[in-house]
C-alpha cells in the first residue's frame, strides 16, 4: 500500500469518525427526551492567551497526566491553542483557578482549572484536575472505613478531566484547615451551594488522593498553593508518583512473570513493528485506531489491516510512555522514577492487549481459529496464566479441607457433585477466562469503558466465568494492582419487565430508587457528563436476549453508554444464542455491541472429564471408565456441564441406594458379616442406568401401561389417520374404526362416550392433541408421538401385533 | 348368584343384630366417604412403592441435607401422584417431628416450609408470588410486600429466601407445584427459572416438585430453564394389573378397627362384607371394565360413593343393590337415553343425515336432509307399491321436528372452518341455528348448514334399541 493512499485513507476515515461522533449525539438526546431547556445559555469568552507555546505538538499532549492524555486523543487533535484564562459569564477565571463545576445533582463538583486550550474545531475545552470530596471517592472496602473527613473536606487529586468552559457555575475558595478553623471555628458547617449563586463557598484542604495508587496524605495547602498557582510543584511529584510502594514481597512474582510476558511478546511486537511504514504516520494511526471502535461501518478495510493498527497502536503506547519518561515537564517527573515498574506494567499490558487484538481480528474470521488458539496461547499473558495458577493453588488448598468427617464416601461425592458447589476453580475455560480477563483488566486499569458480549448454549459456564473473572479482578484491586471498580449484575430473566434494568442500575450505583423512565435520564447524565467519579462500572447483563424490547433502546443504551467519553463503564452481555446480534438486533445496537465477542463452545467428552474429575478430587466413589462413559454421553448430547454432574449424581444416589438395601438385608441376616460393610463403586452400568433414567422419554412406557382400550384407541387413531392420509382426522371416524376392531377381535365394545372419555384422558397427557370435547364427533384428534412409539411399544403384546396386522 | 349374596348380607344383619353399632355405622360411613371423596388419603398405597420412595428420599434429602433438589412427578390423571406427594409430606412430618422433640414447638415448627402453587390456581407469576409470599411469611405484614411493584415484592422475597438475618438458619423450603405444565406457561417463565436457579445454586436449599400429566412436559421449559432443570422424572404409572387396581377399591372400602374407633368384629364383618361384594361377577366386570378403559381410580371410587352414602342403621354394610343402581348411572349414556324418546320422524332424519354423511357430504342443510328422506320414500312407495303404512310427513312438519333435534343439539350449525376453530365457535354458534342471530342470519333455516352430533355406529345403536321402528327403516339405515 502506498503512503499518499494509506494517508488519504486515514483521511477520510477520521472524516467519517468525527460525523459519526456528531450524529449519534443529537440523535440521542431525542432518543432519550431528556429535557435541555434547563441549560441557560452560557457565554463563554477566551481570556488572555498563553504564548509560552502558542500550539501543543503531539508529544507534549501526551506528556499531559495518562488522563489527560487520553481526553486530548478523544478529541482526535493534535493542535490547540492554549489560553491563560477564560471568561465565563461575565467572571474571568485563571489557570490554577479553583471552580465550582455544573453537575447532574445539585451539589457542584469541585475542581481546579489545569488546562484551557481551544481545539480545532473551535470548541472551548478545559482540563478540569478535580477537587474530591468523600463522597466522590470510591474506596476499597477496608479504606472506605479508615478515611473519614469532615464536610466541607476536600482532597487534591490528580484525576483530570475534559470539561466545558460553559460547566463552569463560579469561583471556590479553597483554604487551608487551620485558616478555616481560624475563620470559622471547629464547628463543621454545612456546604452551602446554589445553583448559579454568586456566593462562593468555602471548602478546605489539608490531604491529597492519588488516583492511581488510592493514596491518601497530609498536604499543607497554603504552601502547596496559593491564588491559582502551585507553589511546589516537587511536592506534587511527590504525591502523584504512581509508584506502588508495597511492590516488593509477594508481588514480586507477579511482577517477574509479566516481564517474561512482555520478552516473549517482543518477538510478536518485531513482526509488527517491521509491517510499520512510516513514523511520520504514526499520530494519524493511532487516532484512527482508536476511533476504530465507532466505525465498524467501514467495510471496505479488511481484517488485517486493522489488526496492523491495533498492533502499532500497542507499540505506540509503550514508545509514548517511553518517551513521558525522557521528556516528562517538570510536572510529571514523576513517570521516571517508578521507570522500572511503569514500563514493565505497560509492556505487560501491551501483551495483553495484543492478545485482545489478535482474539479481535480472528474472532471476526472465524476460518482460522485454531490459529487463534496457538497463538493466544503463545503470548497468554502471564500475569493472568498467573491469576489462574493461584486460583488453582487456593483451590486444591480449599477443596481438601471441605471433606469433612462423619459423612460417607456418597454423601461427600454427592455434595461435590451439585451443581451449586462453586468449583475452586473452572477447568476448562481457561481461554475464555485469559480473555475476559485481559480486556477487563486493561479497560479498568485505563479507565476506559469496553462492551463484550459472551455466548454460549446453557451449561457452558458463561456465568460462572464472568463471576470468576470479576473475583480475580476484586482480588487484583486488594491487593492495589487495579483501580477500584463497583460491580453490579442485571439478569433479564430476574426482571419483570426490561426496562426494570434502569431502575435496578441506577440502584446499584446511587441505592436510590426511581421509575425506570427517570431512572434512564439519570443514568444518561451520569454517563455522559463528566465527573470526578475515578471508579469504573463493571455491568454484567446476563440472559440478555429477555431485554430485548421493540425499539431495542434498553439494549442501545446500555451499548451506546460505554461509548460516552466520561463513561468509565464496562458492560459484559451474556446470552445463549451466538447469532444473536445478528438476528434480533437492530444494526445500531449491534454495531454499539462491539466486536468483543467471545463464544463458549459446548464441552467436549475430554472437558467434561475434566471438570466431574476435579470435583471428585480424593473421592473413590467412581470408576474411571464410569466418568468418561458420563462425559461421552453427556457431549454427544449437548455438552451441558450441569447435565453431566447430574448424572453423576444420581448414579451416585442409586449406588447409594442399593447400597444401603444390601446392607440392610446383609445385616439382617447375618449380622458378623464382614463384606457387607464395603461400598459399591459407581460403575459404567450405573452411569448407563442414570442416563437412561433422565434422557428415555416416557413415551414407550406410558403406552405400555395405558388401559387396553386407551392401546386400542391409538391404534384406530393410527388407522384413521393412515385411511385419511391427513394427520388430523375427526374423532367420530376414529370411535367408528375403534368400535370395528373392537367388534372384529372380541373386546368389549365401548359406546361412543366411552371413546370420547379415552379421548381426553390421552388428551390430558399430551399423547394425542384433540380440540376442545364441545365439537364432540366432529372434534380433530391428531398425534402427538410418533407412530412408531406406537409400534414399538405394543410390539411385545400378542393381541396387538394381531390387530396391527 | 346375586341372590346367595343378598343371604349373606343378611346373615351378618342376624349376627349383628343384637349389637346397637350405629356409632360404629357412623364411623365407618364418614371415613369411607371422606376416602372416597378424596378428603382424606387412603391407608395405603396400591402399587406405587418405586415412586414414593424416590419421593421421599428426594425431599428428605433437601430437608436433611439442605441439598437444592428439582425433579418432576409425571404420570396420567388418577394415577396417584398427588397421593404421592401428600403422603411423602406425612412421612417427612413424622419423621422430623420425632426428630425434634426435645425442643418442642418453636423449631419443629420452622424446621421447613412447603408452598404449595397450582397452574389452575396461579395463573400468572404475580399471583403466585403474592401467594408464595403469603404461605412462606405469614407471620409477618403482608402489606409491605404488596404495596410495593412487583419487582421489589419479587426481589424483596428472593432475599428473605436467600439469605435470612442469621446467615445458616434458614429452612428448607418445598415448593409442590401442582399443574405444572400450565405455570411452565407463563410468559417467559420467570418463576421456573427463579425457583430452578435458586435450586442450583447454593442460597436456599429448596426442593421443586413439580406434578404433571403431560408426559411432553419437558419440551415446554425454555432451553435456559431446561438447563437449570436436573432433568430428574419420576414416572406414576396407573396400576399394572387388575388385582392392584381391585386393591385400590378394597383399601378405600375397608375400615380398621383402631383407625376408626369402631369395635373389632364390626370391622371384621364389615371387611368381609366388602371384599364379598367386590367379587360378585357384576362388580367384578364393572371393575375389570373400568381397568380396561382407563384404570382410572377415581372413577373406580366414585362409584361406591352411592353405596356408601345409604350406609345406615338398616343396612349396616354396603348393598350389592346400590352399587348396581350406582354402576347402572355411571355407564349411562345420556345421548342415548335422549335419542331413544324421539319420534320415528326424526330418526328418519338422523338416518337420512348419516346417509348424507356415508355418500361424502360432511356439512348440509334441511333441504338436503329432507330431500333425502323424499327420495328414500318414494323409492320404497314404489317398491312396495301402495306404500304400506308409511306415511310421507310434510315438509312444515319434517322441518319442525329438525327443530327438535337442534334444540336438543343432536344436530348443531356447522362450524365455518372445523380446523382450528377449538371450543369457543362451538360455544358461540350453538344455538345459532335457532335464533338466527350472528352466523349465517342471512339464510333462511332450512338452507343453514349444519353437522349431525352422531357418528354412524351410533345411528346403528339407535336403531337397534328403538323396538317401534319398522323393518323398512331398519334396512335404510344399515345400508
Amino acid at each position: 500500500m502506498s503512503e499518499s493512499k494509506q494517508r488519504s485513507k486515514v483521511a477520510s476515515r477520521l472524516e467519517k469518525a468525527a460525523k459519526q461522533a456528531k450524529k449519534p449525539r443529537t440523535k440521542r438526546k431525542q432518543h432519550m427526551g431528556y429535557d435541555s431547556d434547563s441549560e441557560d445559555e452560557v457565554e463563554v469568552v477566551w481570556g488572555e492567551k498563553l504564548d509560552s507555546t502558542s500550539s501543543v505538538s503531539g508529544s507534549q499532549a501526551g506528556s499531559a497526566t495518562p488522563s489527560a492524555r487520553r481526553v486530548t486523543r478523544h478529541s482526535g487533535m493534535t493542535n490547540k491553542e492554549l489560553y491563560r484564562s477564560v471568561i465565563v459569564n461575565e467572571i474571568e477565571y485563571k489557570l490554577g483557578q479553583t471552580v465550582e463545576v455544573k453537575s447532574t445533582s445539585d451539589v457542584p463538583h469541585l475542581a481546579s482549572i489545569f488546562k484551557l486550550w481551544e481545539n480545532e474545531k473551535g470548541e472551548k475545552q478545559v482540563v478540569a484536575r478535580w477537587l474530591l470530596r468523600r463522597s466522590e471517592m470510591y474506596l476499597s472496602k477496608k479504606k472506605d472505613n479508615e478515611v473519614v473527613a469532615e464536610p466541607n473536606e476536600v482532597f487534591y487529586s490528580n484525576a483530570d478531566d475534559l470539561i466545558s468552559p460553559d460547566t463552569i457555575l463560579a469561583p471556590l475558595e479553597v483554604l487551608s484547615y487551620s485558616a478555616y478553623q481560624t475563620k470559622y471555628g471547629k464547628s463543621p458547617r454545612t456546604m452551602s451551594f446554589s445553583k448559579g449563586s454568586s456566593k462562593t463557598a468555602v471548602v478546605f484542604c489539608r490531604r491529597y488522593f492519588n488516583e492511581k495508587s488510592a493514596d491518601i496524605g497530609d498536604l499543607d495547602w497554603d504552601r502547596f498553593y496559593h491564588g491559582g498557582q502551585i507553589l511546589d510543584a516537587k511536592a506534587e511529584t511527590e504525591m502523584f508518583k504512581s509508584v506502588q510502594k508495597k511492590l516488593l514481597g509477594k508481588e514480586a512474582a507477579t511482577r517477574a512473570g509479566r516481564q517474561k510476558v512482555a520478552s516473549r511478546s517482543a518477538k510478536n511486537k518485531s513482526t509488527a513493528k517491521a509491517k510499520q511504514s512510516g513514523a511520520s504516520k504514526r499520530r494519524k494511526k493511532r487516532s484512527k485506531a482508536d476511533d476504530d471502535d465507532d466505525d465498524e461501518d467501514d467495510d471496505d478495510d479488511n481484517e488485517e489491516d486493522r489488526s496492523e493498527f491495533e498492533a502499532e497502536s500497542s507499540v505506540e503506547d509503550e514508545d509514548d510512555l517511553e518517551k513521558d519518561d525522557e521528556e516528562g515537564n517538570d510536572f510529571f517527573v514523576a513517570k521516571k522514577t517508578p521507570a522500572k515498574r511503569s514500563s514493565a506494567s505497560v509492556r505487560a499490558r501491551r501483551a495483553t492487549l495484543a492478545t485482545t487484538a489478535i482474539g479481535k481480528m480472528v474472532s471476526s474470521t472465524p476460518k482460522n481459529s485454531s490459529r487463534r488458539r496457538t497463538r493466544l496461547h503463545d503470548i497468554q499473558p502471564l500475569a493472568v496464566s498467573a491469576a489462574i495458577l493461584k486460583r488453582s493453588r487456593v483451590g486444591k488448598g480449599g477443596s481438601s479441607n471441605a471433606a469433612s468427617e462423619g459423612m460417607s464416601m456418597y454423601e461427600i461425592a454427592r455434595q461435590r457433585l451439585h451443581v451449586s458447589a462453586v468449583p475452586d476453580t473452572l477447568p476448562c475455560r481457561e481461554d475464555e477466562f485469559a480473555e475476559i480477563y485481559g480486556s477487563l483488566y486493561n479497560t479498568i486499569e485505563e479507565r476506559n469503558s469496553m462492551c463484550m458480549y459472551i455466548s454460549g448454549v446453557p451449561g457452558t459456564g458463561k456465568t460462572a466465568t464472568v463471576h470468576e473473572v470479576i473475583r480475580t479482578l476484586q482480588e487484583n484491586v486488594e491487593e492495589g494492582d487495579l483501580p477500584e471498580f463497583q460491580y453490579i449484575e442485571l439478569n433479564g430473566m430476574k426482571m419483570t419487565e426490561p426496562s426494570q434494568a434502569y431502575t435496578q442500575l441506577w440502584q446499584a450505583i446511587t441505592g436510590e430508587k426511581a421509575t425506570p423512565k427517570h431512572a434512564a435520564q439519570l443514568l444518561e447524565k451520569h454517563f455522559s457528563t463528566p465527573s470526578p467519579r475515578r471508579h469504573s462500572y463493571v455491568v454484567l447483563m446476563d440472559e440478555l436476549d429477555l431485554l430485548v424490547t421493540k425499539s431495542q433502546s434498553i439494549m442501545y443504551n446500555f451499548f451506546d453508554w460505554p461509548h460516552r467519553p466520561h463513561a468509565k463503564l464496562v458492560v459484559v452481555a451474556i446470552a445463549n444464542t451466538m447469532d444473536l446480534p445478528e438476528r434480533m438486533l437492530h444494526h445500531k445496537v449491534s454495531s454499539r455491541l462491539g466486536l468483543t465477542r467471545i463464544n463458549f463452545q459446548p464441552y467436549t467428552h475430554q472437558q467434561l472429564m475434566a471438570i466431574v474429575q476435579s470435583r471428585l478430587e480424593g473421592c473413590s466413589a467412581f470408576d474411571a471408565d464410569a466418568v468418561e462413559l458420563c462425559a461421552r454421553k453427556i457431549s454427544a448430547v449437548s455438552g451441558d456441564a450441569r447435565r453431566a454432574l447430574d448424572v453423576c449424581r444420581r448414579a451416585v444416589e442409586i449406588v447409594e441406594s442399593d447400597w444401603l438395601r444390601d446392607n440392610s438385608t446383609a445385616t439382617g441376616k447375618h449380622l458378623q458379616s464382614t463384606k457387607s460393610g464395603k461400598e459399591h463403586l459407581v460403575t459404567m452400568m450405573v452411569i448407563d442406568r442414570a442416563v437412561k433414567e433422565m434422557y428415555a422419554s416416557g413415551n414407550i412406557a406410558f403406552i405400555q401401561n395405558a388401559s387396553l382400550q386407551q392401546k386400542v384407541f391409538l391404534v384406530a387413531l393410527r388407522a384413521a389417520i393412515r385411511k385419511a392420509g391427513i394427520p388430523e382426522v375427526p374423532l367420530g371416524d376414529v370411535a367408528f374404526i375403534h368400535r370395528q376392531l373392537c367388534q372384529l377381535h372380541e373386546l368389549a365394545v365401548p359406546s361412543y362416550e366411552h371413546v370420547s372419555k379415552i379421548c381426553s384422558q390421552l388428551g390430558a397427557t399430551r399423547c394425542i392433541l384433540a380440540e376442545s370435547s364441545m365439537l364432540d364427533v366432529h372434534q380433530q384428534v391428531r398425534l402427538a408421538i410418533a407412530e412408531d412409539d406406537i409400534t414399538v411399544a405394543l410390539r411385545p403384546d400378542p393381541l396387538f401385533q394381531k390387530i396391527s396386522t | 348368584m346375586p341372590a346367595r349374596r343378598k343371604t349373606l348380607s343378611q346373615t351378618h344383619m342376624q349376627m349383628d343384630v343384637d349389637v346397637d353399632n350405629s356409632v360404629d355405622i357412623s364411623r365407618a360411613k364418614k371415613a369411607i366417604l371422606n376416602r372416597l371423596n378424596g378428603h382424606a388419603p387412603l391407608p395405603a398405597l396400591v402399587g406405587l412403592d418405586g415412586p414414593l420412595d424416590s419421593v421421599y428420599s428426594l425431599l428428605n434429602r433437601t430437608v436433611s441435607s439442605a441439598e437444592g433438589n428439582t425433579a418432576l412427578l409425571i404420570g396420567p390423571r388418577g394415577s396417584g401422584k398427588s397421593t404421592i406427594v401428600q403422603r411423602s409430606l406425612d412421612m417427612l412430618k413424622q419423621k422430623h417431628d420425632t426428630d425434634t422433640d426435645i425442643d418442642v414447638d418453636s423449631s419443629s415448627v420452622s424446621k421447613y416450609h412447603i408452598v404449595r402453587l397450582s397452574g389452575f390456581v396461579h395463573t400468572n407469576d404475580k399471583i403466585a408470588l403474592r401467594d408464595i409470599a403469603r404461605q412462606l411469611l405469614i407471620k409477618q405484614d403482608l402489606e409491605n410486600i404488596l404495596i410495593g411493584s412487583f419487582a421489589d415484592a419479587f426481589t424483596y422475597i428472593l432475599n428473605l429466601m436467600r439469605s435470612s438475618d442469621d446467615e445458616k438458619s434458614m429452612p428448607p423450603v418445598l415448593f409442590i407445584l401442582e399443574e405444572f405444565d400450565l405455570l411452565a406457561q407463563h410468559p417467559k417463565q420467570s418463576l421456573l427459572y427463579t425457583l430452578f436457579d435458586i435450586a442450583q445454586s447454593q442460597q436456599t436449599p429448596i426442593a421443586v416438585l413439580g406434578i404433571t400429566a403431560r408426559i411432553d412436559v419437558m419440551d415446554l421449559l425454555e432451553k435456559r430453564v431446561k438447563s437449570r432443570f436436573s432433568h430428574r422424572q419420576i414416572h406414576v404409572s396407573n396400576a399394572k394389573a387388575l388385582e392392584d387396581f381391585v386393591d385400590i377399591a378394597r383399601v378405600a372400602l375397608s375400615i380398621d378397627d383402631n383407625e376408626h374407633r369402631v369395635t373389632n368384629a364390626f370391622a371384621e364383618s364389615f371387611n368381609r362384607n366388602v371384599s364379598a361384594i367386590l367379587t360378585t361377577d357384576f362388580v367384578a366386570s364393572f371393575i375389570s371394565d373400568i381397568f380396561d378403559f382407563g384404570k382410572d381410580a377415581r372413577l373406580l371410587l366414585r362409584t361406591f360413593v352411592y353405596a356408601a352414602n345409604k350406609l345406615s342403621n338398616e343396612h349396616p354394610y354396603l348393598q350389592l343393590a346400590h352399587v348396581k343402581t350406582a354402576i347402572a348411572r355411571e355407564t349411562a349414556s345420556a345421548k342415548m337415553q335422549i335419542l331413544e324418546s324421539i319420534s320415528l320422524l326424526e330418526v328418519c332424519l338422523i338416518i337420512s343425515m348419516k346417509s348424507l354423511v356415508q355418500s361424502g357430504s360432511s356439512k348440509y342443510n334441511f333441504e338436503m336432509i329432507y330431500n333425502e328422506y323424499k327420495t328414500f320414500m318414494s323409492r320404497h312407495m314404489l317398491a312396495t307399491a301402495g306404500g304400506g303404512a308409511m306415511k310421507v310427513y310434510k315438509k312444515p312438519v319434517a322441518l319442525k321436528a329438525f327443530e327438535t333435534l337442534v334444540e336438543l343439539e343432536i344436530v348443531r350449525p356447522a362450524l365455518s372452518s372445523a380446523l382450528g376453530s377449538d371450543g369457543s365457535a362451538g360455544t358461540s354458534g350453538r344455538n345459532d341455528l335457532l335464533a338466527g342471530s350472528t352466523q349465517g342470519s342471512r339464510a333462511p333455516k332450512e338452507y343453514r348448514m349444519v353437522q349431525m352430533m352422531l357418528e354412524p355406529g351410533q345411528v346403528l345403536d339407535l336403531v337397534a334399541k328403538r323396538f317401534d321402528i319398522p323393518a323398512v327403516i331398519r334396512r335404510w339405515a344399515q345400508q
